[in-house]
């Protein structure tokens, strides 16, 4: 009997389970590092900020997040539920050109209206030629303002709210829907009263994704310089060069963001509705009257044309203006450094997504499915977050590292990890594996269990089955996931400023250093490339939604 | 070829047991057969043999070699064992050429050529070569399953309800054939299936399996004839278990008349007993002395089955030529002709 239950046991732990479980610890340590700090000793900077800007940071984090996800839920709502239920021109168009604004980072809208809109900038500039004004005397909203970074961040965060609340409404089954109707209730109410609450567990999704993205951006509230958790702790390690205290900043922040994650799962777990018809016929679509079919159509273009088409043709036209200066030798350097960490980091991102999701598959033990989950718990947690908590640990390492090396052999080893691309890659890697676990693990959710036993009979060991059979047959997810990363990472901002290795650039980095050295017009062909790189997996997943929805006669 | 022997296996699902100490041995070349009504155990057992699912006790043997046991695992890619899903579980990526030649590897690229060519011509659809599985007929690609299983040479081959998902019509053609190609390989072969008539026409060794335990292992003819204990009795096969008294060593009483055969040796003289009776025992005839009640009758073209209710209640199944027509309601005349007297002592 004990000799049976070893074998079992050390048949269960093999080395597949145990790199699963490395992973997972792995990944777990910037989180832990940050969250470490909260246990250490005060010292008097921690004291200065408690006493000085922490009220600040949470007073203006507050407001940013109620604002975003107000903002976010008045866009995201109202366009789902027009472009999923009513019928008016154009209405298909609209329904995938409300995705691209997700191609837009933050920070590139940002300084994009800045340009616009501040003083010196065209619309002011043209009042003030037209009607005769001169400094201060009239009224214009400040771009750079809490109000700024609120509408800027909704702008181009609203479509995950969007996506979610189509999905759902779609899903519908239009009885409940009819239902409602005979009932007595107007298009309108029962919009109000059955399809927003069925729909609200998706929508409370969307919702949280936004939130997370919200209290993680930094370029948008550096840039707008508003003191928030990120920028402060960017300030109070690079400026006050306390990296204690910045991760006690990063630790507070984190708190909020895993509240978030877990209030955003409670409210799933107790709403969770399950449609009572399985009927899905072709949804009737409300058509509108001539009036409101025009004010539908206002309700779609409006985030459309200034969460994407307005900045992207201002960032077209300084291209236009600037290239010839602007993009030389050094700009496909910076094109190439961004390109091929990208590609370096997606791939390693994707590998670990097989190794976890696969694992998981052939070893589905509750252990491994939290490790798994643990692995990709990185998206929760903002690149600034992510950027402390590498860096402490691994300059620790370094430094260790160094020292013995110097007391022993005699030489210096510099810094192998933090000084490098290692630590950049390793951030990044962690922050992204999420978004290639999901994609990998529903593409292996759709091979047959039968397949891999078929694979086994003949031969193959797991890895060899993973290699010969899943792969080729989830191609489509694989590349995926490699897509999304990639643009993911390319867009990505704050731990790049933290963790490049010195006098290294990427087109991020480079973009927003020359946005806040007010050069608007120069950083535009660098924010344009990553635009337009972004476009592609908004425009695949456009596609992929147009064509796909219950009910729809194919 | 090698012989396959089980001991002891055991099998637990959530400490529910499933597989409960099953001993077979299935000899080299033959083709065996577990079955059983659903949720009897038999795909788990097969899946046992084939590695996927650790016995949590228990010996698996196959010519000699121990594929598991407590102290060893082999696992399914090194068993060389055969097997056939019962959703064929075809490659989508592959063609069916390139799926009969997956499990070659090793082989040199001319070999395995002619080994897939070979197989290709054996399961007669060489022109098919390089179509992918979602072109083929339902049938076509459980062909193409069988010959991916049995390219390899394995000294084994398992087949999972290998019919389930036919037509009524095609299963039986089906089954002719997979029986003739395995037969033409010299295959050692186990299928799984709930349908007696499939295990019937496919195997010589069937292994009547029921709440995880073996209830008799024989073939067909055996089965339908010996039945080991009531549950086999009843699964195979239509029949009636009536209440009897044993009067001799080859005499039994019954509310039927009077039975004869050899009864076994342990069943004393006034022992109550059950027998069984199937249809073709109860013989319709005008002349007899007893009559009994048309309750229910099934045409099946060339016989009626009447279920028939005696005067005591009791009710049996009558297999008559189709030119006795006899209505619901009416009485007929019946007698027992019993070749094989079915005996098991009551409880």
């Amino acid at each position: 009997m004990f000799r049976d239950r070893l074998a079992k046991f050390s048949q269960m732990f093999r080395l597949w389970q145990w790199l699963i479980f490395f992973i997972a610890a792995l990944f777990s340590i910037p989180a832990l590092s940050v969250f470490s700090a909260l246990f250490e000793s005060q010292n008097a900077i921690w004291d200065h900020i408690k006493q000085t800007v922490l009220s600040d940071y949470l007073a203006n984090s507050f407001i940013l997040v109620v604002g975003v996800g107000v903002g976010t839920l008045l866009l995201g709502v109202s366009t789902a539920w027009l472009t999923s239920l009513c019928r008016f021109p154009a209405k298909r168009v609209f329904s995938w050109m409300l995705l691209l604004p997700m191609a837009m980072p933050a920070y590139v809208i940002a300084y994009t209206y800045t340009g616009l809109l501040d003083f010196a900038g065209p619309v002011q500039s043209y009042l003030r030629a037209v009607m005769g004004w001169g400094y201060g005397d009239y009224w214009f909203p400040e771009v750079r303002s809490i109000g700024g970074a609120i509408t800027m961040l909704s702008l181009v965060l609203y479509p995950y709210v969007y996506l979610m609340a189509r999905a759902a409404f779609i899903e519908q089954s239009i009885c409940v829907l009819e239902v409602s109707r005979t009932l007595g209730c107007s298009p309108w109410q029962s919009f109000r009263r059955v399809a927003v609450p069925l729909a609200r567990p998706a929508i409370v999704a969307g919702l949280s994704l936004v939130l997370m993205e919200t209290l993680a951006d930094y370029g948008t509230v550096s840039y707008f310089g508003i003191s928030v958790f990120t920028t402060g702790i960017f300030r109070t390690w690079f400026g006050m060069g306390d990296e204690v205290a910045a991760a006690k900043l990063a630790a507070m922040l984190l708190t909020f963001i895993f509240t978030l994650v877990v209030l955003e799962r409670v409210s799933r777990a107790k709403a969770q509705y399950h449609h009572t018809s399985t009927k899905y016929s072709q949804l009737p679509e409300y058509r509108l009257s001539k009036g409101r079919a025009v004010l539908a159509m206002l309700v779609c273009a409006i985030p459309v044309v200034l969460g994407f088409v307005l900045p992207a043709t201002i960032l077209g036209v300084w291209t236009v203006e600037t290239y010839a200066s602007m993009v030389d030798k050094h700009f496909f350097v910076l094109a190439w450094n961004s390109f091929s960490l990208a590609a370096i980091a997606a791939i390693i991102s994707v590998f670990v997504a097989l190794i976890l999701a696969y694992g998981k598959r052939l070893f589905p033990s509750s252990m491994i499915k939290v490790a798994v989950r643990v692995s990709g718990m990185g998206y929760a947690i903002p690149g600034t977050v992510v950027a402390v908590g590498v860096m402490v640990p691994f300059a620790w390492l370094d430094n260790t590292l160094d020292s013995y090396a110097r007391a022993n052999w005699g030489f210096s080893t510099g810094l192998i990890l933090s000084g490098t691309a290692i630590a950049l890659i390793f951030a990044y890697v962690v922050r992204f594996l999420a978004v290639s676990l999901q994609a990998i693990e529903s593409g292996l959710g759709k091979i047959k269990h039968s397949m891999d036993d078929a694979a086994r009979s003949l031969g193959c060991s797991p890895a060899q089955s993973l290699y010969r059979v899943h792969i080729p047959l989830m191609k489509g997810s694989v590349l995926t996931a490699l897509l999304i990363v990639f643009v993911d990472i390319m867009k990505e901002l704050p731990a790049t400023l933290i963790l490049r290795p010195f006098n290294f650039n990427t087109l991020a980095v480079r973009a927003f250093e020359l946005a806040s050295d007010e050069r608007l017009a120069d950083a535009s062909s660098a924010a344009l490339m990553i635009v337009v790189t972004g476009l592609v997996p908004v425009l695949m997943l456009s596609y992929s939604i147009t064509f796909s929805r219950a009910g729809a006669n194919s | 070829m090698k012989p396959l022997k089980l001991e002891n296996i055991s099998v637990k699902f959530d400490q529910k047991p499933v597989i409960n100490d099953v001993s077979l041995s299935l000899q080299s070349g033959k083709i065996g057969c577990f079955l059983g009504p659903s949720g009897c155990g038999k795909t788990t057992l097969l899946r046992v043999v084939a590695g996927f699912q650790r016995p949590d006790a228990g010996i698996v043997m196959l010519g000699g070699e121990v594929l598991s046991s407590s102290t060893r695992v082999v696992q399914p890619e090194h068993r060389n064992i055969g097997m056939v899903f019962q959703d064929f579980a075809l490659f989508p990526h592959l063609t069916v050429a390139e799926n009969i030649k997956f499990g070659l590897r090793g082989w040199s690229k001319r070999d395995a050529q002619r080994r897939v060519d070979e197989l290709l011509d054996l399961v007669g659809l060489s022109s098919l070569a390089r179509s992918y599985s979602h072109q083929l007929s339902g049938g076509q690609q459980q062909r193409i399953a069988l010959a991916r299983a049995l390219a390899p040479k394995p000294d084994l081959l398992l087949m999972d309800e290998p019919f389930s998902s036919m037509d009524t019509e095609l299963r039986e053609q089906l089954a002719r054939e997979v029986r003739s190609i395995l037969i033409e390989e010299s295959m050692s072969a186990i299928i799984v299936t709930h349908d007696q008539f499939e295990a019937f026409a496919m195997a010589d060794d069937i292994c009547v399996l029921h709440e995880g335990r073996v209830q008799q292992q024989a073939n067909g003819y055996s089965l339908y004839h010996e039945p080991a204990n009531p549950f086999v009795a009843n699964f195979i096969g239509d029949g009636v278990i009536l209440d009897g008294q044993v009067l001799s060593h080859n005499e039994v009483k019954t509310e039927l008349g009077f039975i004869y055969g050899e009864i076994a040796p342990n069943l004393p003289v006034g022992c109550p007993v059950q027998v069984l009776v199937r249809p073709d025992d109860v013989v319709h005839d005008d002349d007899a002395p007893d009559h009994a009640l048309v309750v229910n009758k099934a045409f099946r073209g060339s016989e009626f089955l009447y279920t028939l209710q005696m005067p005591s209640g009791v009710r049996v199944l009558c297999l008559a030529p189709s030119h006795h027509n006899h209505a619901v309601g009416s009485k007929i005349g019946v007698r027992l002709e019993v070749d094989h007297l079915v005996v098991f002592p009551q409880h």
